[in-house]
């Protein structure tokens, strides 16, 4: 073995000891994905090794089979029409809103301040939970995040295998840096579920229970902010409550 | 901002880049939701979204990924529940297949019979797919069929490169397994290959 193409450490390296090093690379290195000096390293040892050669060559047969047996498929002739359709439709919302809101951020503000009186309107209709208008100190907007606490912890700590040995635990993890954890009821089920998941900004909005220093989710929303995409797409939630 | 005042203006130049990519578009769409209905919805709603959201691209950056992330964010959020079939996938099977690499002897198997599964196999390629959960099949799909880097995938599923690396390297050895055992319960390969 060339000790010098040796990425994994100096010395000699137990032939049987590289192999068990490179099996879960093969696939990048299939790819080309690898940097150029651990794919020279196993390029090398392919050569030399039977049993790894031919795990990658099945690999890389049903890496074809998959190509080959999956062309690519063109769309119905009058999907691109029904776009177009529908994009003439969107185009001219899309006039009449920036009409509205010629700048994006107040379209947002508007929006959450909408939800926010539409949320207290519909709180204090239902009247669950049961909170006198007397008691209700003031509504907050708080923005965070929904969080699983021990892959927090195990980031934070760099701790691995945190999460597999005790599951995920999620929790509102504010701005400020104040865990709250979530009073479970189906809609935080549905966060654990999906929207964590899925990495969706969403606008969640619950009550606040001082004591416990918990938050009853109510609803969850997407957010569709006209902000730059990684905003679109990240994980930022906001959370609105009312003390009680 | 050109396209907040004058959302019109922005309308041409959206479908020339837009609209080469909607064959491609659809092809995934149509493996993400099995369903020719869903993935025409599924492919005009991520055009409508695209189009939205269409001063936020930055020119000079790679569209075709931007635009797949859209397409992978708004399945997630509106069909996965849907298309997803519970109890398709065997996650008893998926960790061993994990767990466990291809002995040299399986490699074998799947080599000398690449050629009929080749020809007796198009369905069941389908059905080993269906198998694979679903964070696996799709980093696969990606990299093999749309043929895109570990980093624009990366980007697309908003996960880092390893977890990348990882799907797609334990994707490919669940696949393996699972066209092996169809393999071995159809009879086209025995366990063990009896002397000729």
């Amino acid at each position: 073995m060339d000790a010098t193409l040796n990425p994994y450490g100096r010395g000699e390296l137990d032939m049987r000891d590289v192999c068990t090093a490179i099996r879960p690379l093969l696939s990048a290195y299939g790819d080309g994905e690898l940097p150029e000096e651990q794919q020279r390293f196993i390029q090398q040892h392919l050569r030399q090794c039977e049993e790894c050669a031919r795990i990658f060559e099945a690999e890389q047969s049903v890496k074809k089979l998959l190509i080959e047996n999956f062309p690519r498929e063109s769309a119905p002739f009058e999907l691109k029409a029904r776009i177009r359709r529908e994009l003439d439709r969107a185009g001219g919302q899309k006039r009449l809103w920036s009409w509205i809101f010629p700048k994006p951020a107040l379209a947002v503000v508007s929006a959450v301040a909408a939800l926010l009186v539409l949320w207290v309107g519909y709180r204090s209709f239902r009247g669950r939970p049961p909170v006198e208008p007397a008691q209700i100190a003031h509504v907050k907007l708080v923005s965070g995040k929904i969080e699983c606490v021990n892959c927090y912890l195990a980031r934070k700590y760099h701790v691995e295998n945190y999460c597999k040995e005790f599951g995920h635990e999620f929790v509102f993890l504010a701005d400020d840096g104040e865990i709250y954890s979530l009073i479970p009821n189906g809609l935080s089920e549905k966060v654990r579920r999906d929207i964590t998941y899925q990495h969706a900004e969403v606008l969640v909005s619950g009550w606040f229970y001082y004591p416990a220093n918990a938050v009853e989710l109510e609803s969850v929303e997407p957010v569709r902010r006209a902000a730059a995409q990684p905003a679109l797409y990240g994980r930022r939630a906001s959370i609105a409550w009312r003390n009680r | 901002m050109a396209a907040a005042t004058n959302p019109g203006a922005e309308r041409q130049p959206f479908e020339n880049v837009a609209f080469e990519h909607m064959d491609s578009l659809y092809s995934t769409a149509l493996r993400l939701t099995r369903n020719r209905q869903d993935s025409e919805d599924l492919v005009q709603d991520t055009y409508l979204k695209a189009y939205q959201y269409y001063h936020s691209f930055q020119p000079g950056t790679n569209f075709r990924a931007w635009i797949f992330r859209i397409l992978m964010n708004t399945f997630i959020n509106n069909y996965h529940k849907k298309a997803r079939t519970p109890g398709t996938v065997d996650f008893a099977k998926v960790e061993y297949a994990i767990e466990n690499d291809l002995t040299p002897e399986e490699a074998e198997s799947i080599l000398k019979n690449s050629g009929q599964f080749k020809s007796l196999f198009g369905d069941e390629i389908a059905q080993a797919l269906e198998e694979m959960p679903a964070d696996y099949r799709i980093a696969v799909l990606l990299c093999d069929i749309e043929e895109f880097s570990y980093r624009e995938i990366a980007d697309i599923l908003d996960i880092p490169i390893g977890t990348v690396m990882s799907r797609i390297s334990r994707g490919r050895k669940i696949l393996q397994r699972n066209l092996l055992e169809y393999a071995t319960r159809q009879g086209y390969l025995r366990k063990k290959d009896p002397p000729s």
